[in-house]
Parts: structure tokens; sequence; C-alpha cells
């Protein structure tokens, strides 16, 4: 298993990486396991998401740190779906 | 022929704030914002969901009379013109009169009471002063026109003699011309322009490539209205009383996953607009042709509400076209 700092050295060099950032965002928009994702967090998605920023380094982090918490199974298998972790 | 979306704040503020932020940018006319004791305020949804909104009409509602008094209505509308000038719609109903019995509120005289409200917030809107010498001491930016959400025949004369427009209960949808046409006639008695006024139908809908999905999705939300029918509507679709106690036990408990095991697809079938983009879109066309001047989509959207908005978005060019 990778740790999500090897999982995004992957992803920065993705050209598939707004795919996964879109993917990672729904997940956070459906997980019922939202109290793991603070006011504050929400608001910097917000923020990222009307800038269009969503697929930046920065954004893919926090994403991607934010989804594993919330739904890890889930997002485990979007990352495997595109390669970045084995499949389970 | 307006589509416009509306969305429960189940939700967290920020989940609201991305939907109202993509929605702006699709051809949908008013963002509706379902009104339930139990999810987020409302008012302070609304203000978060303007803040990154340019272009999009926001409708607060529906609000009813037994929660809050048409003077804190009034309020609350004209305060958010504020934030978005002339895009502020306001609806106002009856309520639910299971949940609110759950507050120890009992729903007496719905039909005159909403009128007593429609008329107040009307007054207030405008400048002047309303029933028992209230005032508001500031004026909302541009009109606001006043929606009354209706199921019952009273209620749909009552929208035809006194409201702006009117918003059809989704539980309408199998037959819309019926509720349409207790408007029209309740406008032409009172000799109300059919021109300046708006028609439009709330439908759920869930829409998802797997079909299956799409309709589990929407099941929690058939059974809400489904528990909150007239038993006259209730007979006449021929609902099984049993399944009607158990739904509402259900949803008064709000045993949301338990729902799923009890709401037949019949069910699903007569009271939303579920399946995949070929399935939606196929009935959305059938509703539209009824005469309606728009269709509120809510409910779910589907089991991706993001993705369920921009298929929706492309789904609603086409039957406009």
């Amino acid at each position: 298993m990778l740790s999500p700092d090897e999982i995004m050295s992957k992803l920065k060099t993705l050209e598939s990486r707004s795919i996964i950032a879109e993917g990672l965002l729904d997940i956070l928009l459906t997980t019922y396991n939202h109290s793991v994702i603070s006011p504050g967090d929400g608001g910097e998605i917000v923020r990222l998401f009307i800038s269009g920023e969503l697929d930046t380094p920065d954004a893919l982090h926090l994403l991607l740190d934010l989804s594993l918490k919330a739904e890890s199974e889930k997002t485990l298998k979007l990352l495997s779906e595109h390669g970045l972790v084995p499949e389970t | 022929m307006r589509y416009s979306l509306e969305l429960p704040p189940k939700d967290p503020i920020w989940r609201l704030q991305i939907y109202a932020h993509l929605a702006d940018s699709l051809s949908f006319d008013t963002i509706w914002l379902s009104d339930h004791y139990y999810n987020r305020n409302i008012a302070v949804a609304a203000t978060a969901m303007c803040s990154v909104m340019k272009t999009k009409r926001i409708g607060l509602g529906i609000m009813n009379p037994y929660l809050y008094h048409p003077v804190l209505m009034a309020q609350m509308a004209a305060s958010l013109s504020e934030v978005a000038p002339d895009r502020v719609s306001i609806g106002i109903g009856a309520g639910d009169r299971n949940a609110l019995e759950s507050l120890g509120i009992v729903q007496e005289s719905p039909v005159a009471k909403v009128r007593g409200a429609v008329e107040m917030v009307r007054e207030l809107l405008g400048g002047r002063v309303g029933g028992g010498g209230l005032s508001l001491d500031f004026k909302g930016w541009g009109r606001i026109p006043i929606y009354v959400a209706a199921q019952g025949p009273r209620m749909l004369r009552l929208a035809g003699e006194t409201g702006d427009g009117v918003l059809i209960n989704t539980s309408w949808l199998f037959n819309p011309k019926r509720p349409l046409s207790i408007v029209e006639k309740a406008l032409a008695e009172t000799g109300r322009r059919r021109d300046l006024f708006s028609i439009e139908m709330e439908a759920l809908v869930s829409v998802h490539e797997d079909s299956e999905k799409a309709r589990k999705t929407v099941k929690p939300y058939v059974a809400v209205v489904v528990q909150g029918l007239s038993a006259e509507m209730a007979d006449e679709l021929d609902i099984n009383p049993n399944v009607m106690r158990e739904i509402r036990a259900l949803v008064r408990a709000r045993m949301w996953l338990e729902i799923h095991k009890v709401v037949p697809d019949s069910l699903v079938e007569l009271f939303s607009i579920a399946g995949n983009a070929r399935e939606v879109e196929a009935r959305l066309e059938e509703v539209s042709k009824a005469g309606l001047d728009g269709v509120v989509l809510g409910g779910p959207l589907g089991p991706t509400p993001r993705r369920a908005m921009i298929v929706l978005d492309g789904i609603v060019k086409r039957v406009s076209e």
C-alpha cells in the first residue's frame, strides 16, 4: 500500500488527474461520514472548485487526504481504477 | 418552459455552495431550498449559496405559517434580496401535517392560514403595513414573487386566487393536467391573468446510468411524499393502507435505510421520475407537454448529485428544443 505522499507523486504526472479530482470530490459530496470534513476544509474545497483549481497538487492532496479518511474503500477503488494503487 | 432545481439542505453548507455554483453555469432558472426543521436553516444556507451564484434565482421554501410568522418570512426574503437583488422567490404552503405533529403543532385551517400568510407577506414586501399593524423598516430589492405550494383542490384554488405562482406537489406527477385545470379555473373565476401567473410542478428526480440505482436512491423521498398524502388521494391511487402506515412510521423515525425495503417500485413510478438518462428524458418530456410553465426538479437528483445535475442540464436542453 502506497502512502498518500507516494500516491500524490504519481498523481502529479498523471494526465487524468482532473478526472480523479472529480471522483474524489464526488466521494466527499456523497459520503455520510461528512463529520471528518471540517467547515474550514469544506470552505477550502468550495474555493478551489470555484477557481477551477481542484486538480492542482495542493488541492489533490487535500481531496485525497479527506477522501481516505471519509471513505477509504471507495477512494482506493477509484485510485486502483486509474492504476495508482494495486487492485484489491 | 422553465426548469428549476430543488435542493434539500440536508447537506453541509459547503456542499450546497458547490451545487449552487455548478447550477449557476447550467440552464436552470431557480434553485429552491426546501425547508425541514431537522435540516440546515434555509436562510443561512440560501445566503451562503447566493455568495457563489451570480445569475440564478433562489427560492426560499416551502415555508409554512405554523412555524414561521409571516413577518419573519417577509423579513427573510427581503434580507436575502440584498444579497441577490431581483433574484429571490418565496414559497408558502401548509407544511407537512405529520412533521408539524411531531413538533406538537396541529395543522388547523390550513387554507385560511396560508391565505393569511400570503396576503400579509405581500403587504410587508410591498412596504405596507400588514395585519396587526406590523411592518418592516426596510424594503426588498426587486420583485419577490410568492408561490403557493399546493396538493389538494382547495389549496390549488387558493394558489390561483392569491399567489403569483403555484408549486404543484409532486404527488400529482401521475396526472399534471388535473391540478393545472383547477388552478386555471381559479384564475379565470377571479379575473386574474394567466400570463402573469406561473404554474410549476415539483418532480422528484433521480438519474443514473444504472436505472435500478436511480430508483433506489429516490425511495426515501418518495416515502416522504407518500406519508403526506391526503386520505382521498391515497384511496384514489389505491395505496395499501398497511404500506402507508409502515412508511409513515419509518419517516417519522427518520429510518431512511429501512425505507428502501418498504417502498414498492409502483410508488416510485407514480411519484418520481427515476431511471437512466433516456428514461428520465422520456418522462420529463411527457410532463412538460401538460401545459405547465415550469418543472422544479427535486429530490435526490441522483446517487451522485453533482453528476446528476450535469446530466439533467443536458436533458433539459434537449427537452426544451
